[in-house]
């Protein structure tokens, strides 16, 4: 067991590589009611295309498959696992994103059954056509909800033009059509090929004991047979040339925009350094655009954006992108601008060393409230972009970047980046 | 502790959290006169003040204090309005700096030193909030939820002050200007019963300075507002309203008359009530309109012990309408016919004991907790009563409840049927 110590967010970490190759995470918090285990399996909405386990053909499945897995997994022969998890008083769910998928449950009662239920239902798969039928009317459903969604609409509509032709531009659910063509073989097949323990994550978080937990994680392991550690056989991620610009009308009361500027630049090989890069372009953009800028405080006066404008920067091994969104009556305006500013960012009034030490102690601060929150603490354990660097390591990384590095990386992006906009126009 | 008549401090130390959480709640009748005044004044509130003149200079001052967080909100309680500045800072043990004094200091130039000239607010300031504001309320259309939620929640109250939303609405905002806006303003400062909470790890020497500081603040005596609990007479008929939608998803929501109230003796029975009904994934509603019959992605009930109101929800397909409101009908009538398992009273049981423990994890809910505690003090059940009550809850207990259910208001919000 490696045991990580870091006294400046006084926290203390556990973790260990089981003979199966599963990695178990242990983050003891003894003042907490609450403990909360997150069982994460290294599969997406975007894995569609691979070649299953035991098989030698690359195949591709219909959109949508690991989020029905996901749902599928909780019927059991002899009931459903939310239920058995009610049974010993705790609370269960799961989610699926484009990388990955988790199960969850929180209980402050029956820690030791609960976390070998985790282990338990996932790990034993039980799928017919008949059920799997059943399930295609409440994703449906679920498909249709966030349909009616504008900002959902909006950030598909951006990947559509950032990655057209890609699993990145599909809704991660799938649609009514690709679900109903989803068969029980299909997810005996995924199934086999994801949930194989070498590319899963435990995190377990709460007021327990690390010793006679990681005993009982040991045991339950141990208890149960897997196929041999292979490597899995994934589709390259490709996607066409992204479009330029593109609009639909929306039931919306004002226009919306999103912008986009999709990355072609090779990523940084070492874990530690791509932390900082995803770091930096954050700042960066936090420096010139947020709320503390001189371009926020003018577009904002100017009633060019709202209190809804934000921006992201996306990172993973397969894709990269920053987004802008904003509700706004002026968005071929507002895009200009935009752009411009990202692009001259160097020549910014705000970007300096005074403004970078205020975002500094933001994001230090933010940092700390979100220690706060257990789920927060275990979703970004989770995430398998930076494997030699944690989530508690932040402040270090952050204390340490300079607006010389930031250039580095922004130039870098930057320089090979290529812009797209999407704008949703009210229904006249 | 009282600062002064209706002026109330609440200390909370807690341990494990990593920030100081600071709540400062204005709190009035609910009223359609003010209700827009109020949301004004709460977005006015977290853009500029006297000393922080820009909403640049706002936020560089929370950035520079270590991302300190100031948010208002506003929200009903009862017959109640309130209007709520929460404000969130890094422990000082963590960043040595006084995160504390600074986060009182900007409460204070918020509370007592507003951006205004001769005539009232700023007028740059206030016409560009206002027109945001009004894009806003225009906007909240989009959600089709939140549409949903407050056309039921207009059919069941009889009260236009209760049927109004607590953001106000267009209508009532358009009205306000900034004189009005701020000779109102004076007057809730005044008049308002106010609950200052801060929770966080505190040493007791920052527990002193914190009762010295806010003590010194200018706030006078006024008469506290006693009453919060709202009760509405049972109507003899169902209001009902169907509203076509450009939706993919139809929303169908029933509002159910209760007659328990926060703290009485069947407010755990209601708990549970509502847990078998609708409140948890193997509730009656969940495993019915979902599971058995693949209605609908969500299916749900929650139910407000402060006005008597019980709301179910489920999302659908148009050309499911008939199915799932007859099949949602018929899980109150079990619960009326005594069509309850053992296993799903304790497993309702069990869910509640665990959310009341895990809950406790919340800085929030530890803040909503001790408020309670001394807006109700007869009423509010400390844990060994919380849970003995929950524990002595029987299958007949929920029944008998159950009978008193009276459905008042049903609205659906009518989309495209998904063609096959």
């Amino acid at each position: 067991m490696e045991i990580k110590r870091y006294p400046q967010v006084g926290e203390v970490l556990y973790k260990e590589t089981l003979a199966n190759g599963l990695i178990v995470y242990y983050l003891p918090k003894p003042d907490f009611n609450k403990t909360y285990g997150l069982f994460t399996t290294n599969f997406g909405s975007l894995d569609t295309t691979f070649v299953p386990r035991g098989q030698t053909d690359m195949r591709t499945f219909p959109e949508g498959i690991a989020h029905f897995l996901e749902h599928k997994l909780f019927e059991k022969e002899d009931g459903d696992a939310m239920t058995f998890f009610s049974n010993l008083g705790a609370s269960s769910n799961a989610f699926t994103s484009f990388t990955r998928t988790s199960y969850l449950f929180s209980t402050r009662e029956n820690i030791d059954p609960n976390v070998a239920l985790l282990l338990d239902f996932v790990q034993d798969p039980y799928f017919t056509q008949a059920s799997v039928e059943k399930e295609q009317g409440i994703i449906t459903q679920e498909i249709q909800m966030y349909q009616d969604d504008a900002d959902f609409r909006l950030f598909f509509g951006l990947l559509q033009n950032l990655y057209p032709d890609s699993a990145l531009s599909s809704d991660i659910a799938g649609t009514p059509q690709s679900i109903r063509e989803i068969s029980a073989e299909d997810l005996y097949d995924n199934y086999r090929t994801f949930y194989h323990p070498a590319n899963m994550t435990l995190f377990l978080t709460g007021p327990f004991d690390v010793t006679s937990l990681s005993a009982l994680v040991h045991q339950n392991q141990a208890d149960k047979k897997f196929d041999t550690i292979s490597e899995i056989e994934r589709a390259p991620f490709v996607s066409g040339k992204q479009i330029r610009s593109n609009e639909i009308t929306f039931d919306v009361t004002i226009p919306k925009l999103a912008l986009g500027f999709r990355g072609y630049n090779k990523l940084p090989s070492d874990d530690a350094v791509r932390f900082e890069y995803k770091l930096a372009i954050q700042v960066m953009l936090t420096m010139i655009l947020g709320n503390t800028s001189s371009q926020y405080e003018t577009l904002y006066n100017q009633g060019l954006i709202d209190d809804s404008f934000g921006f992201d920067f996306e990172v993973t091994p397969h894709y990269q992108f920053a987004s802008m969104t904003s509700d706004t009556l002026y968005p071929t305006k507002l895009a200009k601008i935009l752009r411009e500013t990202l692009k001259s960012y160097k020549i910014e009034s705000d970007f300096n060393l005074a403004h970078l030490e205020i975002i500094k102690k933001e994001m230090l601060g933010d940092y700390y409230k979100a220690l706060n929150s257990l789920e927060f603490i275990a979703n970004q354990f989770s995430s398998n972009l930076f494997e030699g660097v944690t989530f508690f390591d932040f402040p270090t990384i952050l204390s340490d970047l300079t607006l010389e590095k930031i250039e580095h990386h922004a130039d870098h992006f930057i320089a090979e980046m290529i812009s797209t906009d999407f704008s949703m126009m009210p229904k006249i | 502790m009282k600062i002064k008549n209706g002026v109330n401090l609440h200390i909370i130390k807690e341990k494990k959290f990593k920030t100081v959480q600071f709540l400062i709640r204005f709190r009035t009748k609910m009223s359609r006169d003010t209700v827009a005044k109020r949301v004004l004044i709460s977005n006015l509130w977290e853009t500029s003040n006297e000393q922080l003149p820009t909403s640049q200079q706002f936020q560089k001052k929370l950035s520079g204090m270590y991302g300190a967080s100031f948010a208002t909100s506003l929200s009903k309680k009862g017959d109640n309005h309130f209007l709520t500045i929460g404000m969130s800072v890094v422990n000082p043990k963590f960043v040595a700096s006084d995160t504390i004094t600074e986060a009182i200091t900007l409460i204070h130039q918020a509370l007592f030193r507003p951006l205004v000239d001769e005539y009232g607010f700023d007028e740059a300031t206030f016409d560009r909030e206002k027109k945001n504001l009004l894009q806003y309320l225009a906007s909240t259309r989009e959600d089709k939820a939140y549409v949903a939620a407050t056309k039921l929640t207009a059919l069941f109250f009889t009260d236009k002050d209760m049927a109004t939303p607590s953001i106000s609405t267009v209508d009532l905002l358009a009205k306000e200007t900034r004189e009005s806006v701020y000779e109102y303003y004076q007057k809730m400062l005044q008049t308002d019963t106010i609950d200052i909470s801060i929770l966080g790890d505190l040493t007791l020497s920052e527990e002193q300075a914190i009762i010295a500081q806010f003590s010194k603040l200018p706030f006078t005596d006024r008469v506290p507002l006693a009453n919060i609990l709202y009760k509405q007479d049972r109507a003899s008929i169902c209001q009902e309203a169907t509203e076509k939608e450009a939706v993919n998803q139809s929303i169908l929501q029933l509002g159910y008359r209760h007659a328990v109230t926060f703290g009485d003796e069947n407010y755990l029975t209601m708990q549970v009530l509502n847990g078998i009904l609708g409140g948890f994934s193997h509730a009656k509603l969940f495993t019915t309109v979902r599971e058995k019959e693949s209605l609908a992605y969500y299916a749900n009930s929650r139910f407000d012990s402060f006005t008597g109101f019980l709301k179910i929800s489920a999302g659908i397909d148009a050309a499911d309408h008939d199915k799932a409101l007859k099949l949602i009908k018929s899980q109150v009538a079990a619960l009326v016919a005594g069509d309850i398992s053992d296993s799903e009273l304790n497993q309702t049981k069990n869910m509640l004991r665990n959310a009341y423990f895990i809950a406790l994890d919340s800085p929030t809910n530890l803040i909503e907790q001790a408020y309670i505690k001394t807006l109700l003090p007869d009423r509010y059940l400390a844990q060994a009563e919380w849970l003995q009550r929950l524990a002595d809850v029987t299958k007949e207990d929920v029944v008998k409840l159950a009978a008193t259910l009276t459905l008042q208001s049903v609205y659906f919000m009518e989309g495209d049927a998904l063609g096959d």
